[in-house]
């Protein structure tokens, strides 16, 4: 039962990574139709950002792990910004030559990441109390769980709280429906897309930090393997739909870790394939998506 | 005349490769005939190959697939894998690694095409994955992180050893020529046409009566089988599998060949292959040679990355290339139409709204 | 004065007010099909201009093109100023307001959201007048726009173009497929609107179209076969069944 606790915990832990990436990949899809392949790399030079931070700290503060997440969001969400104005602006329309220059870009940014820093992991120290655990039920839990879930649960909440409750959010959901027709109605939906995929990178940036406390270090490699799961819960959830993914992500981060432990390390990996599979095969809109979104 | 005879001119000089020491000024590895050379070589017309096959869905077909290396990988772990059972042998191991291939592509692709769109790329991606999760982690024998290679004897004698790099030269080419020809031929049968109609504009071909799914399923089932042997041939070149085929970094670079080269111009792809391949492998030596090691770190460790030469060549190819490097030595006229046509909830020049 | 003013004014077909509106030589492209062959027109100040024609002649791409939602050449001119080069939203701010075919009214969102959606920054927005003509936006204010009938749908859509005060509104079809009752309503509604607006409508039903035209171009393979006083143009009953096909409806 204790190990299940710890296993369970730590599944909603990964899937709270999941959501963080593709949450934002979910936004800039609904709005963009920007499959966006450079969003992995943008996580992972927010984890090595992060590292910077921490590196040479030999016991980090909680303080100093915050400003680590901060610097960290803010650089993913520059580099996303200077993405969208150079490459996705110039490209619009076309949403395939997007979509390869993105994954262009993620090559690019990785293999540079790996130039300057070398291809082996390296260590980031963490603050004591992320690295100790809290008991539940009678399972001791290492926090940054906790963490993680925290993290994605206050991302949802704002989230839903800008779309519903602010001007900018009013845009994105009426772009995410006919972005022709907003800006027929006078709106500059540009800078909604500008502004999207910013914030998308943001979250990925707040995934790195936090996926680098997750695993305890970062390499150049980190972002790429988890932009295929965040690929699967965007397609699971439902393209553009931010509470699809988050149902998809708790589900396949319990799943995959489930089952990579009770059954055999590598089996809950080809388990969440499978489910993708059945889903694109039963409702291949996924579980909140719209149908005409895969056309 | 010209569009007949330069090709076949480019494949005999191919050919005679093999017997010229000729040096190239620190192009090759070594001179032309040294193991290097031809090794490198090998896995360009390899590379190319493989590329046409994807040119076969993507560009001809207008199915973009984020899981090619599912088929090269597939054909090359399963030849691998079969050729080492006892009984079979690389002669039976290798037909029935075929055979496995096609059933495959054909499930891979009947099912992924359910999908269109985005989705079909999803659903291609997913599948690869699941096999590169496979071979991660070593099942069916697929030796893991270190790949598997052919057991001793397994492959027939004249493959075999660095004195016979010119023959594993030799089949590299000839299947670059093979795939060249049939793929050539697929697309001027009207099979193709139908296929060409249907990347342009899948709803109108519909109507015109055509068989869409039958059609797609036709082209991605020869274009993977297609793919399956060139990963054959590539474990021959290699003498073995090695995980790096199926990872999708492997099937982004595929696709990265086609666009480099010009989608849906057979020649563009194996341009793309030609000239990725060849910095993949080569950037890495350069980068080590005189010039650009007296350049401080800051440049030299990105040049040293093959991969941020090649993703940042292909940005500015989309961005500012758009038909690739086919479109450099074609008249305007033959461009291929092929931009996607955006759709109604994208803020576009031009939608498919009725007029 | 440039010379498609001159030349439009010498063919004399805007009568009385000026043109608020000109096409000149316009081309429309989706994908590599031509889907406007080079029309040009007015649309004068005050009046109702309505295009007619079958289906796939051209109508919603003119405008669509108007609105620079699709590729085009040719000159389009609002008030003198060329649209050339403008995107859509600013088209829209210099004060066209357009009420698109399908209504497309934002279906996730509430009809009071998609009404302050068409705010603009800078004018009042009047939501006195679009109450006054459709108050059920006012009763329904927090229904989501999707699970509204295709009657609401449309005053929906009407309503937020009329939230504004713009120079120009782009009307298409506002009749389509709307029960018969509906149909009188929204064209009782158009004709109180026309009384101090410019309108470029797009009308199928000719029965609409006479009762709110006042001038009428019919537009046959992207062109402009005939334009002129909607009383005379859709009088000839010879041309209007070659032109739409169908008869009376």
């Amino acid at each position: 039962m204790d190990t299940f606790t710890l296993i369970a915990l730590s599944g909603l832990g990964l899937g709270a990574l999941y959501f963080l990436l593709a949450s934002g990949l979910s936004l800039i899809f609904g709005l963009m139709r920007v499959l966006s392949f450079a969003h992995g790399a943008f996580l992972t030079v927010a984890a090595f950002a992060s590292w910077t931070v921490l590196r040479h700290a030999a016991a980090p503060s909680l303080g100093l792990l915050l400003v680590a997440v901060l610097v960290s969001s803010v650089a993913a969400g520059i580099l996303a910004l200077v993405t969208e104005l150079t490459i996705i602006r110039p490209l619009k329309g076309k949403v395939l030559e997007q979509l390869l220059a993105t994954a262009g870009l993620g090559l690019a940014l990785v293999a540079l990441l790996a130039a300057i820093w070398g291809p082996d992991e390296h260590m980031i120290p963490q603050p004591g109390w992320v690295t100790s655990t809290t008991q539940v039920a009678g399972a001791p839990i290492p926090n940054t769980r906790f963490l993680l879930i925290g993290a994605a649960a206050v991302t949802m909440v704002v989230i839903q709280a800008c779309l519903s409750r602010t001007r900018a959010g009013l845009v994105i959901r009426a772009g995410v429906e006919n972005a022709e027709m907003v800006a027929a109605l006078g709106i500059d939906v540009k800078r909604s897309f500008t502004a999207v995929f910013t914030a998308g990178g943001m979250l990925a940036g707040l995934g790195g930090a936090l996926a680098g406390s997750y695993y305890g270090g970062v390499s150049p490699y980190l972002g790429d393997q988890m932009l295929i799961f965040a690929f699967i819960v965007l397609i699971i959830g439902g393209l553009g739909s931010v509470q699809g993914a988050l149902i998809a992500a708790v589900v396949l981060g319990l799943a995959q870790s489930l089952a990579n432990y009770y059954v055999q390390n590598g089996v809950g990996d080809i388990l969440v394939v499978a489910l993708l599979v059945v889903t694109l095969l039963v409702r291949p809109q996924g579980l909140l998506g719209q149908k005409d979104r895969l056309v | 005349m010209v569009r007949t005879l330069a090709p076949a001119a480019v494949v005999v000089l191919l050919a005679l490769a093999p017997y010229s020491d000729l040096s190239v000024g620190g192009l090759l590895p070594g001179a032309v005939n040294s193991t290097g050379s031809l090794q490198l070589l090998a896995l360009m017309f390899v590379a190319a190959a493989t590329a046409i096959t994807l040119d076969l869905m993507f560009g001809y077909t207008g199915l973009l697939s984020f899981g090619h290396a599912l088929y090269f990988g597939f054909g090359c772990y399963s030849t691998v894998i079969l050729s080492n059972i006892g009984g079979l042998g690389f002669t039976l191991g290798l037909p029935l690694a075929m055979l496995l291939t096609f059933t495959v592509a054909l499930v891979g692709n009947a099912a992924s095409l359910r999908l269109t769109g985005i989705g079909f790329s999803m659903a291609t991606l997913a599948l690869a994955q699941a096999l590169s999760i496979a071979v991660e982690r070593g099942f069916l024998r697929s030796g893991g992180e270190v790949g598997v290679t052919y057991g001793l004897d397994v492959l027939p004698a004249p493959f075999v050893g660095i004195v016979n790099t010119r023959n594993t030269y030799w089949l590299a080419l000839a299947l670059l020529v093979a795939v060249y020809a049939l793929v050539g031929f697929a697309v001027r049968t009207e099979a193709g046409h139908v296929w060409q109609a249907i990347r342009e504009n899948p709803l109108r071909t519909g109507v015109l009566g055509y068989n869409v799914y039958a059609s797609q399923l036709a082209s991605g089932t020869i274009a993977c089988t297609l793919a399956g042997a060139c990963g054959a041939v590539y474990s021959i070149v290699m003498g073995g599998a090695n995980p790096s085929i199926v990872v999708l970094g492997y099937s982004l670079s595929l696709v990265l060949m086609v666009v480099l080269g010009g989608r849906g111009v057979i020649w563009g792809a194996v341009v793309g292959g030609f000239v990725y391949t060849y910095l993949n492998e080569r950037l890495t030596a350069v980068s080590d040679s005189g010039a650009v090691s007296a350049l401080p770190h800051v440049i030299r460790a990105p040049l040293s990355q093959p991969n941020f030469i090649l993703g940042t060549v292909f940005v500015l190819v989309i961005l500012f290339l758009p038909g690739g490097l086919a479109s450099l030595f074609r008249t305007r006229s033959h461009d291929p139409v092929d931009a996607p046509q955006p759709r109604k909830s994208v803020l576009v020049g031009d939608t498919e709204q009725g007029a | 004065m440039n010379a498609s003013r001159v030349l439009s004014e010498a063919e004399g077909t805007s009568a009385g007010g000026h043109a608020l509106m000109t096409l000149t030589d316009v081309h429309a492209y989706i994908g590599r099909s031509h889907i406007l062959n080079g029309v040009s027109f007015d649309v004068t100040a005050g009046q109702v201009t309505t295009i007619v024609g079958r289906n796939g002649v051209g109508k919603t791409s003119t405008l669509r093109s108007i609105l620079g939602l699709m590729r085009r050449t040719g000159a389009i001119r609002l008030d003198g100023r060329d649209l050339a080069g403008l995107e859509t939203h600013e088209i829209a701010r210099l004060g066209v307001g357009y009420v698109p075919e399908d209504r497309d009214v934002f279906h996730g969102l509430t009809i009071a959201e998609n009404l302050r959606l068409a705010e603009r920054r800078g004018t009042a927005p009047d939501y006195d007048r679009v109450f006054e003509l459709f108050p059920e936006l006012k009763t329904r204010a927090g229904q989501r726009a999707g699970t509204l009938s295709g009657g609401q749908q449309q005053m929906l859509s009407l309503g937020r173009a009329l939230l504004n005060e713009n120079r120009l509104l782009l009307i298409d079809e506002p009749t389509k497929g709307l029960a018969p009752r509906l149909v009188r309503e929204v064209v009782d509604t158009l004709a109180r609107v026309a009384s101090s607006a410019s309108i470029l409508l797009v009308e199928q039903s000719l029965a609409a179209a006479r009762r709110l035209s006042d001038t009428v171009v019919v537009l046959s393979e992207g062109r402009v076969a005939t334009r002129g006083p909607a009383a005379e143009i859709l009088a000839d009953e010879a041309s209007m069944r070659r032109h739409l096909g169908v008869g009376e409806s």
